[in-house]
């Protein structure tokens, strides 16, 4: 029998040496598309699809009219799902590329990104997921980019630094922090919570995994709970289903 | 929702996985290319129901598109689109254990294989992903692995 745990470290091995193509050409070019098809043939093409299409709406509306009932629609969907609802259920993100997993509760979701906002230095991805309605996103937006009752997932590049030294980076030290170890996940994590104003804690773990750093963050209002019944205690839940590969 | 920058960030951080991957079943950098690109168009349109195992789906559909898209590649006029070439690219497969152990198998076998040990998807994982029942994939997979291991012993 193969052994396939051999296998599979000689497939990454090898096949990883192959040489990608300049990124450039990632996506789809369309003002140097590759099926350079004679711009003729498409005009052609294109007339000969509005004929046989007019033809048939024209059919069709005149089939409607007569029965009083509506053709199927065809138009492509304008607002598509986000591609992290899995399983079953709309309630598990998890992130192939960086090796994690994150249960939320029913009618959470990712949010968008922040119009305009540059990633800082060494940061390679950032996940915010929110109960809040677009609208009440949009307008709670703020405060170091962490909206209140937000979690965010981010990952970055360690550089050696420790899960202290981030965090101290971040802004506990510089103001009254409370700290500790923890364990998500089986795997070890710092944790450390600092005001970041009077009425705004900001609580956030740490998990060293080899060159990266995963943090997991969010912030609470002091003295209440979150919009659509969110308390610290949904907040500490997701951040403790996240799993990692 | 997804926007457009969302799939375009994680179309390109699946990029290199699934490229490679197709090279090893395809054995072309252009038919690679194109099927990949095809995928992301794909995934603009209508983008997949879960994002679990998502270089799993890309890899499927650029599969997928790659089979029909045979017959196009005669309408192609930029021929040179990669700088590595098609020799190239089969020259360095054939020099490495993996590409010669593919060689040997049919297209599909090889999709499957490379779902499974460099993309790491599990046999349920390719079954959905290829719209097949789990025991296809595992005879599949069990005829393809008889294959290498003839291969193996072969060249020993």
């Amino acid at each position: 029998m193969l052994p396939e745990l051999s296998i599979e470290r000689i497939f990454r091995r090898e096949l990883d040496s192959l040489p990608l193509p300049p990124e450039g050409s990632w996506t789809p070019n369309r003002t140097s598309t590759r099926r350079s098809i004679p711009l003729a043939v498409l005009v052609v093409a294109a007339m000969v699809v509005l004929v046989v299409g007019a033809a048939i709406t024209i059919r069709e509306a005149g089939d409607a009219a007569a029965t009083g009932r509506r053709g199927p629609s065809t138009a492509p969907l304008l607002n598509v799902p986000h591609p992290t609802c899995l399983r079953g259920g709309c309630n598990v993100y998890r992130s192939d590329a960086f090796g994690y997993g994150i249960v939320l509760p029913e009618n959470w979701r990712v949010a968008p990104p922040v119009p305009g906002a540059t990633a800082p230095t060494g940061r390679l991805d950032r996940v915010e997921f929110t109960r809040q309605t677009p609208d009440e996103w949009t307008r709670a937006f703020g405060v170091g980019l962490v909206v209140p009752w937000d979690v965010v997932v981010e990952v970055r590049e360690r550089r050696g630094a420790l899960a202290r030294d981030v965090a101290q980076a971040d802004g506990c030290g510089a103001s009254p922090c409370v700290a500790g170890e923890t364990t998500l996940s089986q795997s070890p994590a710092y944790i450390a919570s600092w005001p970041i104003s009077p009425l705004l804690r900001m609580n956030a773990y740490y998990i060293e995994r080899g060159d990266r750093m995963l943090v997991l963050r969010y912030v609470t209002e002091v003295g209440r709970d979150g919009p659509h019944g969110v308390t610290e205690r949904t907040l500490q839940q997701i951040v403790d289903s996240i799993s990692l590969d | 929702m997804i926007t457009k920058e969302r799939w375009a960030e994680l179309y390109r951080l699946e990029f290199p996985r699934v490229y490679r991957a197709l090279l090893a079943v395809l054995r072309d950098p252009d038919r690679a290319l194109d099927a990949l690109q095809d995928a992301f168009v794909a995934g603009l349109r209508k983008p997949p129901a879960a994002d679990d195992a998502l270089g799993g789906w890309l890899f499927v559909v650029a599969v997928r598109s790659a089979r029909r898209g045979l017959g196009r590649q005669l309408l192609r006029l930029d021929h040179a689109r990669s700088r590595v070439s098609k020799d190239e690219i089969e020259a360095s497969l054939d020099r490495m254990e993996v590409g010669r152990l593919l060689a040997g198998l049919t297209e599909r076998q090889r999709a499957m294989v490379v779902a499974q040990f460099y993309l790491g998807l599990d046999h349920r994982e390719i079954a959905r992903h290829f719209g097949v029942k789990s025991g296809t994939v595992s005879a599949t997979l069990a005829q393809a692995k008889a294959r290498m291991r003839a291969e193996v012993r072969n060249a020993s």
